[in-house]
């Protein structure tokens, strides 16, 4: 009941929709009743079609994503520390942030192919910068008094490094973790949709030129609740490690 | 002499206007052993930037500093420091926060002396509680009970109650006398708060607006222990008060608006 | 341990390399920074300093230049740094590459204020007005983690594969993002302001204009790059997806008729316009959020 009151404007706005295709008022073809897409959905998952294509799609994001995070929260983290390694990047990530990486898809796909390769390439590229940048503002601005605190205590560097830096840097470490994510999950879609014999972001757009508009928002629904579900996972892992950083937040 | 302090001077760059600015000039000081000397001036003196540099945080551009007759060359586990913002690390509770500069001995030893020492400051109970939950005057006695708990010769406070109120300021400048009695430790104190400053010393070192030296050395005359009440209302207090209030006075208007 | 902290950049106010959104370049919010300065920072080394910090970029470029005429990659698949300006300057002068830029801007830029202006106008009624807030916000909360990849095929299929259907696109990518942060922004006002507002006889918009946008304003701009970031994105790939023009359609254009040297030269150019866009918006937020640097 709570759920019902709180979705209501979405579940309204899915009645109407349902209501519409069902009495003509919108083009059946290109806008089929929301159920007609859900029991697809529900048949497709049955089928296990849906589930390999997105298990291909997720692949990809992961592995891409998971090196991401690999080298660019500690580079980040380097980079704020030592003068000269930022020194050496900071160029790179200043020019490249901004720079919409799948305009550079071709040179992946000249160099490492049509499959896996290219697609975990791009992600990763894509992810990188948000993950570094953050990592790297996350540790430049941990208050100078913490690490005094902990130098008059007698701590190592690698200990503040480890039991300063690190906490004091983690909200920002995740906000990069989940800006990295949005990313990657566009990009590997979109990569799939380019150049790609697999993946939802294959299907998706395969079932929209040829018009099986039924099996294209059977996909996007897919794609959608895959989005909704990672991110959810991300905030969860977020909450569980920054307890006290979301109730100082609060308060 | 547990702390000296010869001609530190410390000069910054300003990084607005490509001009170097000094903070503190020839400033000499020394510390017997278990003396409570608070250091009095207007803001911006240089006070703090000459407790980091004895605290090892910054290097001075001249002069030396020597703790036991050591020269500083860093943070040590011998000088404890409070700051007047707390310090305290909000991803670990009270007990983590104390726990933290410990140690001796196992957890549950460590844990041990962590409560005792959160007792100690009156905070019993908040053993789990995170500094966000806690008030400012409660979050200032974990910052002390986290420096007192490792046991430094020397406390280096900078301005740890500026950021009370008043109610909770004196309370905190009576536990800190009680505890201070207690343990006798080392104190080197920055203040703004002239009243502060004749409650605990028992020197105060008054200094010059920017670039800071050592204006005047004057000697509380109270013995100890002291209750701040009576202080409040004791005449010779209230001269000693005044004088003070003027020397701090000149050196606010020579220093001009900020 | 060294005690001299000259070496660690955390005690450092030197400007940052790369700006937080809706923070002074000189960490200014932070006003217990160390604020000596470094070795690095004396003027003899400046300009050597300049030099260093721009190598790795340099290095990027020289191998780009020199992988290929040493023969290590061919040329056709990788054509120098050097060949790849000439091509964009040949194509400048063709008139080719104008046209398909100017269109991708015409699309972002219309779409990007679309968005910002609906995202922020959204984002007030929905700190303000408790159902309106009530019917958006579940909305928002479902449609904002899709990866808005997916929305290409349905635009295409709803709006064609034209002009309004990328515009569409970036629109949606925008307005999500700005409407979240300016209505987290907007509730978050103080209410000492706005009574201040008040109490010296503002009227509704006025509040909005000088007290409200202004306070918010940090919040939204980074709601806006985000935003920005995204879209360009969807953009490029749209029009790589579909459609007869623009710069995305042209970099899959070249690499499918296997024009190489062509394809490199629009990356490059879709890569100087993705920076200009940037330090666009970082001009813009320093200006606007000039106020911010006072307070140091």
């Amino acid at each position: 009941m709570r759920l019902l009151t709180r979705y209501g404007s979405v579940l309204l706005l899915a009645a109407l929709w349902e209501a519409a295709a069902r009495l003509g008022i919108f083009n059946r073809v290109l806008f089929p009743p929301a159920t007609v897409i859900l029991v697809r959905l529900g048949s497709m998952l049955w089928e296990g079609v849906l589930v390999q294509e997105a298990g291909q799609s997720l692949l990809r994001m992961g592995t891409g994503f998971a090196l991401a995070l690999a080298v660019g929260i500690p580079l980040g983290m380097l980079m704020a520390r030592s003068r000269k390694v930022e020194g050496f990047f900071a160029p790179i990530f200043a020019f490249g942030f901004p720079v919409p990486k799948i305009g550079l898809i071709p040179i992946f796909l000249l160099f490492l192919g049509l499959g896996h390769g290219s697609k975990i390439a791009l992600v990763f590229l894509d992810a990188l910068f948000p993950v570094v940048l953050n990592a790297f503002h996350g540790v430049r601005l941990v208050e100078r008094q913490f690490i005094w605190s902990a130098r008059a205590m007698g701590d190592s560097e690698a200990a503040i490094l480890r039991r300063v830096v690190w906490p004091a840097a983690l909200p920002h470490i995740f906000t990069g973790i989940r800006l990295g994510l949005i990313v990657s999950l566009i990009v590997v879609f979109l990569s799939e949709m380019v150049s790609a014999g697999s993946g939802l972001g294959h299907v998706m757009i395969i079932s929209a030129r040829n018009f099986k508009i039924v099996d294209m928002y059977t996909a996007i629904l897919s794609i959608g609740l895959l989005g909704a579900l990672l991110d959810r996972a991300v905030l969860a892992a977020r909450a569980q490690a920054l307890q006290w950083y979301e109730g100082e937040a609060a308060a | 002499m547990k702390i000296v302090a010869r001609d530190v001077s410390k000069a910054f760059r300003d990084p607005r206007r490509s001009v170097e600015v000094s903070a503190l000039e020839a400033m000499s000081l020394s510390v017997r052993d278990r003396e409570f000397v608070s250091i009095l001036g207007p803001s911006g003196c240089g006070k703090s930037t000459f407790l980091y540099i004895v605290a090892g945080f910054i290097q001075a551009s001249g002069g030396e500093v020597l703790v036991d007759g050591r020269p500083v060359t860093g943070p040590g586990r011998d000088r404890g420091i409070v700051f007047q913002e707390y310090a305290l690390f909000p991803w670990q509770t009270v007990l983590g926060n104390v726990m933290y500069g410990l140690r001796e001995g196992d957890a549950r030893e460590r844990e041990a002396r962590a409560r005792e020492f959160i007792t100690k400051v009156g905070l019993g109970g908040f053993e789990r509680h995170y500094p966000r939950e806690l008030s400012g005057g409660m979050k200032q006695r974990v910052a002390l009970a986290r420096t007192l708990a490792y046991d430094p010769d020397i406390l280096l406070m900078d301005e740890p109650f500026g950021a009370l109120d008043t109610q909770t300021r004196l309370l905190m400048q009576e536990e800190l006398l009680r505890i201070w009695e207690a343990n006798q430790k080392t104190i080197l104190f920055v203040t703004h708060s002239v009243d502060e400053a004749v409650v605990l010393s028992d020197r105060i070192v008054v200094m010059t607006a920017r670039p800071g030296t050592v204006k005047k050395s004057v000697e509380v005359p109270f013995g100890r222990p002291r209750v701040v009440e009576d202080l409040m209302h004791d005449v010779a207090a209230m001269d000693l008060r005044t004088d003070l209030w003027h020397l701090v006075k000149a050196e606010v208007l020579k220093g001009g608006p900020r | 341990m060294s005690p001299d902290g000259a070496k660690r950049p955390n005690r450092n106010p030197r400007p940052s390399t790369f700006r937080r959104d809706g923070e002074s370049p000189d960490g200014a919010k932070r006003p217990n920074r160390d604020p000596r300065p470094s070795t690095f920072r004396r003027h003899g080394l400046r300009a050597l300093k300049a030099l260093a910090r721009g190598y790795s970029l340099g290095l990027l470029l020289l191998l780009w230049e020199f992988v290929p005429r040493m023969g290590l990659v061919a040329a056709d698949i990788l054509p120098p740094f050097s060949t790849t300006i000439r091509n964009v300057g040949t194509l400048i002068m063709e008139g080719e590459l104008q046209r398909h830029v100017a269109l991708s801007l015409v699309r972002q830029t219309a779409g990007l204020v679309l968005g910002v202006v609906g995202g922020v106008t959204l984002g007030v009624f929905m700190a303000w007005s408790r159902g309106v807030r009530a019917f958006f916000e579940p909305l928002l909360m479902l449609t904002n983690p899709i990866p808005k990849a997916a929305l290409i095929p349905l635009f295409m299929l709803w709006f064609g594969i034209g002009t309004f259907s990328k515009v569409m696109l970036i629109f949606v990518g925008t307005i999500i993002p700005v409407v979240i942060s300016s209505f987290h922004a907007v509730a978050d006002v103080s209410r000492n302001h706005l009574w201040s507002a008040r109490a010296m006889g503002d009227g509704t918009t006025r509040m909005l204009l000088r007290v409200v946008l202004p306070a918010a304003s940090p919040q939204v701009l980074t709601g806006i790059r985000l935003g920005l970031i995204v879209s360009l994105i969807v953009l490029v790939g749209s029009e790589m997806l579909a459609g007869r023009e623009g710069l995305g359609w042209f970099i899959a254009y070249t690499m499918e008729t296997g024009a190489y040297d062509l394809t490199y030269a629009s990356m490059l150019t879709i890569a100087v316009i993705g920076f200009c866009y940037d330090r666009l918006y970082l001009a813009l937020m320093h200006r606007l959020l000039a106020w911010k640097e006072e307070g140091a």
